[in-house]
């Protein structure tokens, strides 16, 4: 078994509800994303175009993550995840500088909310599982996936352009959106880490 | 009171300033890593993972590297003028990685889980090496430093295990595949960067009473220049576009003001005052004292350079917040007086001179024979 995860470009909107239900699904505090959606834009009027890029973990095949952690903190498990141990994280942020993607999250505190009122009841409820001082990111909400349930961004883009299964399964829907589009592409297939998230 | 007994009054209290003046950094450093294990890594600059601790970590190993090499290089003959200053070398060499030491505690988030380094190593990291060669290292200098009989053989091997400390760290950014970090020429750099610091931090101890000293230096920062155009032509030849960046984010971006800075102020300035015939002691000193800072800089540069342009993202900016400055200050003054205390305590003190020389007569008949 292999999670991977197929992002159609074509029918992203670029509305950033993927990384809002991540926010609220995974609870991280401020200045902390575990995905994203970078817009650019190219050409010029009247040939002018924006572009949405949605990033996250690329939970790849050969992890430069995993590679250079010192403490076997982040790992790679038997069903393709990249999986990040906070009780054996150091913190020394390795991992961050060897990611190609720039999709790794420092948590530099957990008693910090968006208002200025102090903590919301869901803030207290949730920031206390985020340890200070370690490095998060995109767990392709395994929390769900254990349940059967999509991550929640894939439940929640409003354009489906999200597809996440198993790359092993023949009969998954990533495996025929890979098949029906030969051309899909990987983030820096250079840096040689083989990511599992695939651009459509 | 003649002009001599005078300055060498003046060089007594300036002297005797120093211990509590480098204690007093090391307190504030020490002040500075409890106010983030209390309030957090938020009192860090919010930007880059990786800033100026370890820019100084990377600084403080090169230079116990480099005294190393320097004890080496008098106990085997190639700097005999350094043959009597074994035992300066090595606390020197001893307090230089114990200082890089205190600069990755500060730079931890989890400092507390440090224990994983022993139950849970993973070998494939840079940093399981890094952390291997430097322990290794600091037990070989301290067995080096207390060993009554002289070996030029285990100085020797701490110097080759010295010399891996410079290149794995050399490595941890060469293996990277950001941009201004993937370069092989990386280790190169930071082993001349090391020679460099050592050279420099003994000419400010001594003034000029190491004539070799000033010409590595004056052969070696010209070379550190150099080594920097090189990296950018061959970077920006293809026109790659990561490269390119980072480039013009050194000579004419946000870093550029460091980076004319380093060539000024870290580069050519101490070399003209080392090349100036009419120098003073004094000026000696201050070229080294530039060259010192010169190599932090660089070394601050090259690690803002690989993280600043991250992928898909706008360019980041980077200074040091407070509690860091409070921390680089600190990780140098601790190295500062952990060497001054050692000194005091086991230096070349005329009895150690003494007891160095009667040492020095069965390593000599063993190297004859």
């Amino acid at each position: 078994m292999r999670y991977g995860m197929v992002i159609s470009l074509s029918r992203c909107i670029g509305c950033n509800s993927c990384s809002i239900a991540c926010k609220h699904e995974n609870g991280t505090g401020p200045g902390v994303f575990w995905r994203r959606v970078v817009i650019t834009e190219s050409g010029k009027y009247p040939q002018a175009a924006m572009h949405a890029l949605p990033l996250l973990c690329n939970h790849c095949e050969d992890p430069s993550c995993a590679k250079v952690c010192p403490v076997k903190a982040t790992q790679l498990d038997d069903n393709g995840m990249v999986t990040i141990d906070a009780k054996k994280c150091i913190g020394c942020r390795y991992c961050m500088t060897a990611c190609p993607y720039n999709v790794r999250a420092y948590v530099k505190s957990n008693d910090k909310g968006y208002f200025d009122e102090g903590l919301t009841e869901y803030e207290k409820a949730v920031y206390g599982e985020h340890k200070v001082g370690t490095v998060e990111k995109c767990t392709f909400c395994a929390q769900r996936v254990e349940e059967g349930r999509d991550p929640a961004c894939v439940a929640t883009c409003p354009a489906k352009a999200l597809f996440f299964g198993d790359l092993d399964d023949p009969a998954s829907q990533v495996v025929k959106l890979l098949k029906d589009n030969p051309n899909a592409k990987t983030l820096k297939p250079e840096a040689g880490t083989k990511p599992k998230v695939f651009y459509i | 009171m003649t002009n001599s007994a005078s300055n060498e009054a003046k060089r007594s209290t300036a002297g005797n300033l120093i211990l509590p003046v480098a204690g007093l950094l090391a307190v504030i450093g020490i002040v500075c890593w409890v106010l983030q294990l209390i309030l957090g890594p938020t009192v860090l600059a919010d930007s880059i993972p990786w800033g100026v601790y370890i820019a100084a970590f990377f600084l403080l190993a090169g230079a116990g590297s480099g005294l190393v090499f320097t004890a080496a290089a008098g106990e085997w003959g190639l700097l005999p003028a350094l043959k009597d200053k074994r035992r300066s070398l090595l606390i020197g060499a001893a307090a230089s990685y114990i200082a890089a030491g205190f600069m990755i505690l500060l730079d931890l988030g989890q400092p507390v889980q440090i224990y994983n380094f022993f139950v849970s190593p993973n070998f494939t990291s840079m940093f399981v090496w890094d952390f291997l060669f430097l322990l290794v290292t600091v037990v070989l200098v301290l067995v080096c430093f207390f060993r009554k009989e002289k070996s030029k053989w285990l100085l020797g091997l701490t110097a080759v295990t010295a010399l891996g400390i410079v290149l794995i760290e050399g490595w941890i950014l060469a293996v990277n595949s950001a941009g201004a970090w993937n370069s092989a020429l990386i280790p190169v750099v930071f082993l001349v960067e090391a020679i460099v610091v050592a050279a420099a931090v003994l000419l400010v101890a001594k003034g000029d009473a190491f004539e070799p000293l000033k010409k590595i230096l004056i052969g070696l920062l010209p070379l550190l220049l150099i080594f920097s155009l090189i990296e950018m032509f061959a970077g920006n030849y293809m026109g790659a576009s990561e490269e390119a960046a980072g480039t013009k984010l050194l000579l004419t971006g946000s870093l550029a003001p460091f980076y004319w800075g380093w060539v000024v102020l870290g580069v050519a300035l101490p070399f003209a005052l080392l090349l100036w015939k009419g120098k003073s002691a004094a000026m000696v000193k201050v070229a080294g004292v530039l060259a010192v800072c010169g190599v932090l800089v660089a070394k601050i540069n090259l690690l803002v350079a690989g993280q600043a342009l991250p992928f898909e993202g706008e360019q980041i900016g980077y200074f040091p917040s407070i509690v860091e400055i409070g921390g680089l200050l600190g990780g140098l003054g601790l190295a500062v007086f952990l060497f001054v205390l050692g000194k005091k305590f086991f230096g070349d003190t005329p009895a150690a001179a003494g007891s160095a020389q009667t040492e020095a007569a069965p390593a000599k008949a063993e190297a004859e024979a």
